[in-house]
C-alpha cells in the first residue's frame, strides 16, 4: 500500500530544474533510499517532503493527508507535518541537555509532564542514551550526537522519518554500527524511512528499495539486488559500484575489443558499429586457457584484495580478486572470463 | 645513494617521550612506508629526517652524510639536505602560481634560465598539470594542489622524497589515482621514498617495505606488505592492517574451545599452543568459509548486508560475533544468499594465535 | 658536504628580547607606574589613601556616572545591534547587503564629532530641530534636551552598537541552518524557534559584544565631554582630564588621576576576562558543513515599515549629523539661518590655508598618524611573529604583555605616558609631539598585533618548511614566503592605526601643548571656545580624510578578493 505519494513533483532553482516531474510511491513501513551524485535532486526532494522547499509543480501526499499542492496553492508548514528528521551535521542544540533536546518536540505538543518524561526516556533508552541524559550533547562523540538527533526525531513517534545523509559525518566503522541501529529502531517503531545518501553501499545495505537519480530525473527504482544485477542504464551501472567500460566494435557478426583483433563472447541482441561493454572488476575471472587475452601491467596488493590492471588491445581493464584466488605477476599474459557483462550504446 | 640510517634516535617534547631508541634503515631506491595510528610519532621521525626537528639522542645519516647528531645537538639545516618533502596540507604557496611554485627550488639553486624553464615544464607535464602553469593555487582542486606540491618536491631531482600523509585530504577516488601515480613516478625516477601514513591501504598498495609503529613510537614489524598482512608478528599489527575477527579461546584436552565449549572451526591440524592459557584467535573476514548448515561448525546469520559486489554477514559463533564477506554473484549462483536468522556452518582457512593479555596494550 | 651547525644561534632570543622590551617600555611601564603611584605613598603601600580618594564626592560621582552611562549605552546598543543584525541576516528585508554595509558606517565616524553635530541639532536653546519644532507647533519649551544622561547614552549608542551588530551578524551567518530546521520539523513555530533556539545560541556573541561596549563606554571621553559639561555630568576619563589640566601637574591631582585610572584598568581587565570566559564557555560548535540557505523569516506586512524604519535610523544617525557638520562649517557665524546666501567655503579655505592653528593640527595629526602607523606596524609584525611562530623559552611573558594593549583604555595610557616620560627616567617629552607619538604607539599596538597575528596564523608552518626543504635558508624563506603573505595584514594594520589616529581625542587632549594640537584636539577646543563654525569646518575636513581612507582600504580589499 503506498503511503507517501509524490505526484509530478517539480522544483526549479532559477533556470536549473532540480527535480523534474517526479512520481514516487513509498509503502508504509518501507525503508526507501534516494541515491545519486551531489546535485542530483535527492536532497531537494527530501526537503520538499519535509516542507522546507516549495514545489513548482505537483503534489505530495502522506497517507490521507495532502501536504503540498502547487496548483491549489496548498502547503502545510514543516512544523505541522509531524515527521521525524535527522540531518547530516547532527543539529543537536548545544544549549540544551540531551534529555531536553529529546523532550523538545514533546513539550511543543502540550503533553502531560508524565507522558513527556515517559516518551523521552523511551526514546533515550532505545538509542542507548539514558546514562548521558543530563549531559550536554557537546560532550558526546559524533555517533553520540547523531543518536541524540535520532532520539529527538523518534520522540513524537512519527509515521515518517526523513534521514538526510545521517551517517556521512561519522567515521566508517561507526557508520556500519549506526546503520544496524537505525534498522533496529525501524523494526521496533515501524516508521517509514526516506533516506538520502550518496553512498551506494550504505543505501543498498539499509533499504528495501532504492531510487537512483541524476540531474533531477529518476534513473531506476527497484530493490537493491535488482538495481545491482539489472541496472537500467550505463549511469546506474557506473554509480552502483566499481566499473570498467570497454569500447567494442561489431563486425561480421563478431564483437571485437575496439582497435584490436580480440574477439569477445557476445550473446546479446544483434548490434552493429561501436558500443560499450560494462563489467565489474570483481566479476572477471582469470582463466588459464582461452578467454580474452590480456597482459598484467600493474598489480596492487591491498591485503584482502589484489587489484590488477590488465591491458587488452589498447584499453585497460581493472580486475579485483580475493587474496585466496590465483595470483598473477606483472608482465604475465592471462585469459579473462566475464561473468556478467552488460552492453550499452557508445556515448 | 639515498639511504636513510636512523640510529637510536630519541625525541621528547617537554616530559612526553615521543620516540625512544628508534633505529631504522631505508634502502636506496625503495619505497618505505611508516604506518601507525595518529600521534604515534611517525611524523616526528619524518620531521627529524627532514631537519625540522633536532633529535635529543642518536644520529641520522642520509647517504654518506651524518645530518643530525643528538649528542652534540648539531644538525645540517633542512635546506642543505637536498630532499623533496610533500606535506599533508599541500603547503603550496598561495601567492605564487603553479609555475612559480615549481620553479622556486631551481631558482634557489641558481639554475640557468633556459634549463630552469625546461625542467619546470618537464615536471609540469610529468605530474599532469599541463596548461595549468599560470593558475594560482586557489584556482586548483585539492588533487591538483597536491600535484603541484609533488612537482615542487621532484623538480630539483632529489634522491630522497619524504611524504607526510600526502593523500589524506583527498577524496577516495583521487586518493586511489594519486597512489598509482606516486608509485609510477618512483619507478620511473628511481627516487627513494619515505612515506608516512595511518592509512593501511595506501601503505599496502605503494610500499616495497612497511614499518608498523604503535602508539608508543615502537616499531613492531618491518616487512613487505604481503608478509605484514599474512604473517603479522603480533595482535597490534594484525588489528591495524584491516577488519579483523578476534575470538577468546582456551585450550582444553588438545582442543581449542570458545567460552561456551564451541570448538574453533579450524580445519587443519595445526599445532595448538600451550594448554591452560588464554589465547586470542585472529582471522580476517576473508578467512571465513561460509558453509551450508550441517557442514563445519554450526553457526547462524545475525545480520546480512547486501553491499553490491559483496554481501557482508555477521555470524554468531558460540555467542561471539564474527564477520565475513562473500562475493554476491558467486554465492547467488552457487548456493543462494543467506538471510538473517538462517542457520549455516563455518570453516576457517587461516588463523593466527595471539597471547590474550596482549589485547590490553594493543 | 655542508657544515653541521648548532641550531640555536640566538636570533630567536634576540627577537624575543626586543619584543618584550618594546611592550614593556611602551605599555607595561606606564601601567605599572599608574598602579604604583596610586597604591604607594612615599614608597609605602597605602590602601587607605586610595579609599579616601575614591570617596571624594566628585570622584565617587564620576565612578557612578561612568557605570550608569556604560550600562545604559550597553543595553540600548545590545538591543539595537541584535535587532538590526537579525533583520539583515535572517529576514526578507529589502536590500539586505547594502543595509548591512550602512549599519557599519558608524564604526568609522568619530563619536565626538557626532556629539558636536547633535549638540547643534538638539541643544535646548539653539538646536535646529528644537527650533524647528517650536516654530512648527508654537511651543514655549524645547522638545529635546541633549545635555543629559539620555542624550549621552543615545549618542554613544549610535556609534557603539556596531560592536554588537557585527558579532551577532557573524554568528548568525555561521550558524548551521539545520539547528533551526530540526526545531521546525519538531513542531516549533518561527517565533518559538527564535526564542528557544536562535537567541540562546546567539547569547555568547551578544554578551561578548555587549561587554565590549561597556569597556569602550566606560573609557570614553569625547561624547561626555562635549555633552555633559552643560549640566555638570562627567565620567572618569573626563574627570581625569580636568584634574590633570586644571591643576597643572600638582601631585595631588595626579594621584587622584592615577587612582581613577587604576579603577579603569581593573574594570577593563575584569571585562576582558569575563568576555573570554563567556566566549569559551559558550563557544558552541554550531558551525557546520553542508550549507543550505538559512531559514528566512517572512516579514510580510512588516517588511516595508521595518525597511523604512531602518532607512530612517540610518538617515537620522548618519546622514543628518554629517550634513549638519558640513552645513554649519559653511556658515559665517553660528546661529544664522542655513540658507544659500549664508553658506560659503570661506571657513574651509581659512582653516586649510590661512590659520596656523588648524594647519598645524592637520599637519600634526597626519605626521603623528603616519609615524605611529609605520612604527606600530613593524613592531607589531615582529611581536606577532614571535608570539605566533617561534618556539622560544620565555614566550609566555610576551603573550601576557601582548594581551595588555587590548585592555588599557586611552586616558590610562595618556596618564601613564605622562608619568613615564616627564623626566622620571631622564627623558622629558612632556609638551612635545613625541609624547603623543609614544602614546599613540601604545594605544594602537593592539590593532597591529591583532591584524598581524591573524595574517601570520594563516601562514602555516608547512609553507615555510616547504621552502626550507626546497633549499631556502631561514632568511630567504622569510623574505620569499612569509613577508609576501603577511603584507595584507601589515597593510590592514597600517590603516587600522592611521585612520583612528587622524581623529584621536582621548589621548591627545591630555597631552597637547599649544603647538602640538591634533585635529581632534583642535575640533574639541574650538568647539569649547565657541568657535562653532570653524570647529564644524575642521570636523568636515576630518570626515573627508577618514572616508577617503576607508574607501581606499575597501578598494584594495575588494581588488584582492576579486
Amino acid at each position: 500500500m503506498s503511503y507517501v505519494r509524490l505526484v509530478n513533483v517539480t522544483k526549479k532553482f532559477g533556470s536549473v530544474t532540480a527535480v523534474d516531474k517526479l512520481n514516487l510511491e513509498i509503502n508504509k513501513g518501507e525503508c526507501f533510499s534516494m541515491l545519486g551524485p551531489s546535485g542530483c535532486g535527492k536532497t531537494t526532494t527530501l526537503r520538499m517532503v519535509a516542507g522546507f522547499e516549495d514545489l513548482d509543480d505537483g503534489e505530495i501526499h502522506v497517507g490521507e493527508r495532502l501536504l503540498s499542492a502547487k496548483r491549489r496553492n496548498f502547503y502545510v508548514p514543516p512544523e505541522k507535518r509531524d515527521f521525524g528528521m535527522v540531518f547530516q551535521a547532527f543539529a543537536v542544540w548545544p544549549h540544551l541537555s540531551v534529555y531536553e533536546n529529546v523532550a523538545f518536540p514533546l513539550r511543543l505538543r502540550k503533553l502531560s509532564s508524565q507522558e513527556i518524561d515517559a516518551r523521552t526516556k523511551d526514546a533515550l533508552e532505545h538509542t542507548n542514551l539514558l546514562h548521558v541524559a543530563n549531559d550536554s550533547p557537546d560532550s558526546l562523540s559524533g555517533g553520540g550526537k547523531q543518536r541524540v538527533a535520532l532520539a529527538r526525531a523518534l520522540a513524537i513517534n512519527p509515521d515518517v522519518m526523513l534521514l538526510d545523509e545521517p551517517l556521512s559525518s561519522l567515521d566508517p566503522h561507526l557508520r556500519e554500527e549506526m546503520r544496524f541501529e537505525i534498522k533496529d529502531l525501524q523494526r521496533h517503531y515501524g516508521f517509514t524511512i526516506i533516506y538520502v545518501t550518496h553512498d551506494q553501499s550504505e543505501a543498498m545495505a539499509l533499504s528495501d528499495r532504492i531510487m537512483v537519480m541524476k540531474n533531477g530525473v529518476v534513473q531506476q527504482i527497484d530493490t537493491p539486488f535488482n538495481v545491482y544485477t539489472h541496472p537500467a542504464n550505463k549511469f546506474v551501472f557506473s554509480f552502483i559500484g566499481l566499473s570498467n567500460f570497454t569500447d567494442v566494435a561489431a563486425e561480421d557478426a563478431k564483437v571485437y575489443v575496439k582497435g584490436s583483433d580480440l574477439i569477445l563472447p557476445y550473446s546479446g541482441e544483434e548490434r552493429g558499429g561501436l558500443f560499450t561493454m560494462a563489467t565489474r572488476p570483481s566479476e572477471i575471472d582469470f582463466v588459464a586457457e582461452g578467454g580474452l587475452r590480456g597482459e598484467v601491467v600493474r598489480r596492487t596488493y591491498l591485503g584482502d584484495i589484489v587489484d590488477y590492471s590488465i591491458k587488452v588491445g589498447e584499453q585497460f581493464l581493472r580486475v579485483q580478486k580475493g587474496r585466496n584466488d590465483v595470483r598473477l605477476n606483472e608482465g604475465e599474459i592471462c585469459g579473462l572470463k566475464f561473468k556478467h557483462p552488460f552492453w550499452y550504446d557508445a556515448d | 645513494m639515498a639511504t636513510i640510517e636512523v640510529k637510536n634516535v630519541a625525541k621528547k617534547y617537554g616530559k612526553k617521550t615521543v620516540l625512544e631508541k628508534l633505529s631504522l634503515t631505508v634502502k636506496d631506491g625503495e619505497c618505505f612506508t611508516l604506518l601507525g595510528p595518529s600521534g604515534c610519532g611517525k611524523t616526528v621521525l619524518l620531521r627529524l629526517i627532514a631537519g625540522f626537528e633536532v633529535p635529543d639522542e642518536g644520529t641520522i645519516s642520509i647517504g654518506e652524510d651524518l645530518v643530525a647528531d643528538g649528542s652534540s645537538r648539531r644538525i645540517i639545516a633542512p635546506n642543505e639536505r637536498g630532499l623533496g618533502v610533500v606535506f599533508q596540507d599541500y603547503a603550496v604557496w598561495p601567492h605564487k602560481n603553479v609555475y612559480q611554485n615549481i620553479a622556486y627550488p631551481l631558482e634557489l639553486a641558481k639554475v640557468p634560465a633556459e634549463e630552469l624553464k625546461k625542467r619546470v615544464m618537464d615536471t609540469v607535464h610529468l605530474v599532469g598539470l599541463t596548461n595549468l602553469e599560470k593558475r594560482l593555487p586557489s584556482e586548483l582542486s585539492g588533487g591538483q594542489q597536491q600535484r603541484v606540491a609533488l612537482a615542487r618536491a621532484l623538480v630539483a631531482r632529489p634522491a630522497l622524497l619524504l611524504l607526510d600523509e600526502p593523500l589524506c585530504n583527498l577524496d577516495a577516488n583521487l586518493r586511489e589515482e594519486m597512489r598509482f601515480e606516486i608509485k609510477m613516478l618512483q619507478r620511473n625516477l628511481g627516487v627513494t621514498i619515505l612515506y608516512v601514513t595511518h592509512d593501511q591501504e595506501v601503505a599496502l598498495a605503494i610500499s616495497d617495505r612497511v614499518g608498523i609503529m604503535d602508539e608508543k613510537g615502537t616499531i613492531r614489524q618491518i616487512a613487505s606488505p604481503e608478509e605484514i598482512f599474512e604473517h603479522p608478528v603480533d595482535e597490534f599489527v594484525f588489528r591495524f592492517m584491516g577488519v579483523t575477527n578476534i575470538l577468546d579461546v582456551r585450550i582444553e584436552g588438545g582442543k581449542a574451545l570458545l567460552a561456551d565449549g564451541t570448538p574453533v572451526p579450524w580445519l587443519k591440524d595445526g599445532e595448538l599452543p600451550a594448554e591452560g592459557t588464554k589465547w586470542h584467535v585472529g582471522f580476517r573476514p576473508s578467512d571465513v568459509m561460509l558453509l551450508p548448515a550441517g557442514e563445519g561448525v554450526p553457526s547462524a546469520i545475525r545480520r546480512a548486508s547486501f553491499l553490491g559486489a559483496m554481501t557482508e554477514y555477521r555470524l554468531d559463533l558460540g555467542g561471539q560475533e564474527i564477520r565475513t564477506e562473500v562475493d554476491t554473484l558467486t554465492m547467488h549462483m552457487d548456493s543462494g544468499l543467506f538471510k538473517e536468522g538462517d542457520p549455516c556452518g563455518i570453516g576457517l582457512r587461516q588463523i593466527h594465535w595471539f597471547p590474550a593479555e596482549e589485547k590490553e596494550d594493543a | 658536504m655542508p657544515v653541521m651547525k648548532r641550531r640555536s644561534f640566538g636570533v630567536p632570543e634576540m627577537l624575543l628580547f626586543l619584543s618584550v622590551a618594546i611592550l614593556v617600555i611602551v605599555v607595561a611601564v606606564p601601567v605599572l607606574l599608574i598602579l604604583y603611584t596610586s597604591f604607594f605613598v612615599d614608597g609605602h603601600f597605602n590602601a587607605g589613601q586610595v579609599m579616601s580618594i575614591l570617596s571624594e564626592p566628585d570622584i565617587y560621582e564620576a565612578l557612578l556616572n561612568s557605570l550608569f552611562i556604560a550600562s545604559g549605552t550597553c543595553i540600548m546598543s545590545t538591543f539595537i545591534g541584535t535587532l538590526f543584525a537579525w533583520l539583515v541576516v535572517r529576514t526578507d528585508l529589502p536590500y539586505k547587503g547594502f543595509m548591512k554595509t550602512l549599519f557599519l558606517v558608524p564604526f568609522m565616524l568619530p563619536s565626538f564629532i557626532g556629539a558636536i553635530a547633535w549638540k547643534m541639532l538638539l541643544s535646548p536653546r539653539s538646536g535646529y530641530i528644537n527650533i524647528l519644532l517650536m516654530d512648527l507647533f508654537n511651543l514655549e519649551e524645547p522638545v529635546f534636551d541633549i545635555y543629559g544622561y539620555g542624550g549621552i547614552m543615545a549618542i554613544e549608542t549610535m556609534y557603539l552598537f556596531p560592536f554588537v551588530f557585527i558579532q551577532v551578524c557573524g554568528a548568525l551567518e555561521r550558524m548551521d541552518p539545520t539547528l533551526e530546521e530540526s526545531a521546525r520539523i519538531s513542531g516549533a513555530s518561527l517565533l518559538t524557534i527564535t526564542r528557544k533556539i536562535t537567541l540562546p545560541l546567539m547569547a555568547p556573541s551578544i554578551m561578548s559584544g555587549a561587554l565590549l561596549i561597556v569597556l569602550y563606554s566606560m573609557a570614553h571621553f569625547g561624547t561626555v565631554a562635549v555633552l555633559g559639561m552643560e549640566n555638570g555630568i562627567f565620567n572618569i576619563p573626563v574627570l581625569i582630564y580636568e584634574k590633570i589640566h586644571q591643576s597643572a601637574g600638582s601631585f595631588d591631582s595626579i594621584r587622584a588621576g592615577t587612582v581613577m585610572a587604576a579603577v579603569l584598568i581593573v574594570s577593563a581587565a575584569f571585562i576582558i576576562w569575563l568576555q573570554n570566559k563567556v566566549l569559551s564557555r559558550g563557544r558552541y560548535q554550531i558551525i557546520a558543513g553542508k550549507s543550505f540557505r538559512p531559514m528566512e523569516v517572512k516579514l510580510r506586512g512588516l517588511r516595508i515599515p521595518l525597511f523604512i524604519f531602518c532607512l530612517a535610523y540610518i538617515g537620522f544617525t548618519i546622514v543628518l549629523p554629517t550634513v549638519t557638520i558640513f552645513l554649519v562649517g559653511g556658515l559665517s557665524t553660528y546661529g544664522v539661518d542655513i540658507t544659500w546666501e549664508n553658506l560659503s567655503l570661506d571657513n574651509y579655505k581659512f582653516i586649510l590655508f590661512e590659520w596656523d592653528l588648524t594647519r598645524d593640527a592637520i599637519w600634526n595629526s597626519v605626521s603623528l598618524g603616519l609615524g605611529a602607523a609605520v612604527i606600530t606596524m613593524f613592531a607589531g609584525v615582529m611581536i606577532s611573529y614571535v608570539i605566533v611562530k617561534m618556539q622560544v623559552r620565555g614566550k609566555g611573558i610576551l603573550e601576557f604583555l601582548g594581551m595588555l594593549p587590548f585592555s588599557v583604555p586611552g586616558s590610562v595610557i595618556a596618564l601613564g605616558v605622562i608619568l613615564a616620560w616627564s623626566g622620571k627616567f631622564g627623558i622629558n617629552l612632556y609638551n612635545t609631539v613625541w609624547i603623543i607619538l609614544v602614546s599613540y604607539i601604545a594605544r594602537y599596538m593592539a590593532f597591529s598585533l591583532k591584524a598581524n597575528s591573524a595574517a601570520l596564523e594563516q601562514v602555516h608552518d608547512s609553507l615555510v618548511e616547504a621552502a626550507r626543504a626546497c633549499g631556502a635558508g631561514m632568511g630567504q624563506a622569510l623574505k620569499d614566503i612569509v613577508l609576501p603573505l603577511v603584507r595584507p595584514g601589515m597593510f590592514a594594520a597600517f590603516f587600522l592605526i592611521f585612520l583612528p589616529a587622524m581623529r584621536e581625542l582621548t589621548v591627545s587632549i591630555m597631552l597637547y601643548a599649544p603647538t602640538t594640537r591634533t585635529i581632534g584636539v583642535a575640533i574639541y577646543t574650538l568647539n569649547e571656545d565657541g568657535e562653532t563654525v570653524l570647529s564644524a569646518a575642521l570636523a568636515g575636513i576630518a570626515l573627508i580624510i577618514i572616508v577617503t581612507g576607508q574607501s581606499v582600504i575597501k578598494y584594495f580589499q575588494n581588488r584582492k578578493a576579486g
